[in-house]
């Protein structure tokens, strides 16, 4: 039986040298790193976002320190605070309402009594 | 071919780009015939001598200039071949289109009962395609086809016995 006869597209042998010839220009354009290196580059990053993590924790706590340092009763007195309690009368009248009689100032002071009390205090306020 | 004493001084020299071009001006043609009559399609050995120069500027650094070049480069040839017809072998089996193939080759000048002798050739497991090829097309020794195939002489000689009886059987000529 006679042997396979195989053609060939016209001027594949150049071309293909020509082709074949490109390879140590693609194989160099493709950068390969050695797993050492690789590894220690992955380590590099979760260290880093390790510690970009604890920074942020601990910025945070630092900024809010202030209030680690006061006491709890104190706390609970500033909480508790209104600005009635320094003046209890007033707090007092709004609270409850006085009901008072309606006396007239002659009925409360009589002249004499009024003469008395100016003519008293008024060398110093004078 | 007596290789000129330059590529071996070369590679000593690491000058790897000089040496791979003067490779592929010496070697193109001839292994490209080779693989085309490993895997018989014009488009194969052309996917097969593409990977095989490939894998031989990876590995140029790496070669200690035991042999010469071309029995590497065939060894390489062999073993990219090897693995296209696996590859073949598969689709094969799915939907038998790499033998049909052959059929609508325009690069076959084949006539049909070589056409029916691949078809046979390509039912085989792939170890016995090669060793049917590299011994039948190739008249290739023994001990040469050891050495690419890295099987021991008897293994070899059993794997072509084989070969020819299943292509006999396919023939009715058993």
């Amino acid at each position: 039986m006679s042997k396979p006869e195989y053609n060939i597209p016209a001027g594949y042998f150049e071309q293909k040298n020509a082709q074949l010839k490109q390879i140590p220009q693609q194989e160099r354009g493709i950068i390969k790193f050695p797993r050492w290196q690789n590894a220690l580059a992955i380590a590099a990053s979760i260290s880093l976002l390790i510690a970009a993590g604890l920074y942020y924790t601990h910025y945070n706590t630092t900024k809010n320190a202030g209030l680690n340092q006061v006491s709890a009763s104190a706390l609970n007195e500033f909480i508790s605070y209104s600005p009635y309690s320094a003046y209890p009368e007033t707090y007092l009248f709004e609270e409850q309402s006085l009901e008072l009689e309606e006396v007239s100032s002659e009925q409360l002071f009589n002249e004499e009594q009024l003469d008395r009390y100016l003519n008293q205090y008024d060398n110093e306020f004078l | 071919m007596v290789e000129p004493k330059e590529w071996k001084e070369w590679l000593n020299e690491k000058r790897f780009e000089l040496l791979f071009n003067a490779l592929v001006d010496s070697y193109t043609e001839p292994l490209y015939w080779q693989a085309r009559k490993l895997v018989s399609r014009h488009d194969l050995a052309d996917d097969v001598l593409q990977d095989s120069f490939i894998s031989a500027w990876k590995a140029l650094p790496k070669f200690k200039g035991e042999s010469n070049f071309y029995t590497w480069l065939f060894r390489i040839i062999c073993n990219q071949s090897f693995a296209c017809l696996k590859k073949e072998k598969r689709y094969t089996e799915i939907d038998g289109s790499s033998i049909a193939s052959l059929n609508g080759d325009p690069f076959f000048n084949g006539e049909q009962a070589l056409l029916d002798l691949h078809k046979a050739v390509a039912a085989l497991p792939v170890k016995q395609q090669l060793v049917f090829k590299l011994r039948y097309f190739e008249e290739m020794p023994y001990a040469q086809i050891c050495s690419v195939l890295e099987t021991s002489q008897g293994a070899l000689k059993a794997s072509y016995h084989h070969a020819k009886e299943k292509i006999k059987k396919s023939f009715h000529l058993d």
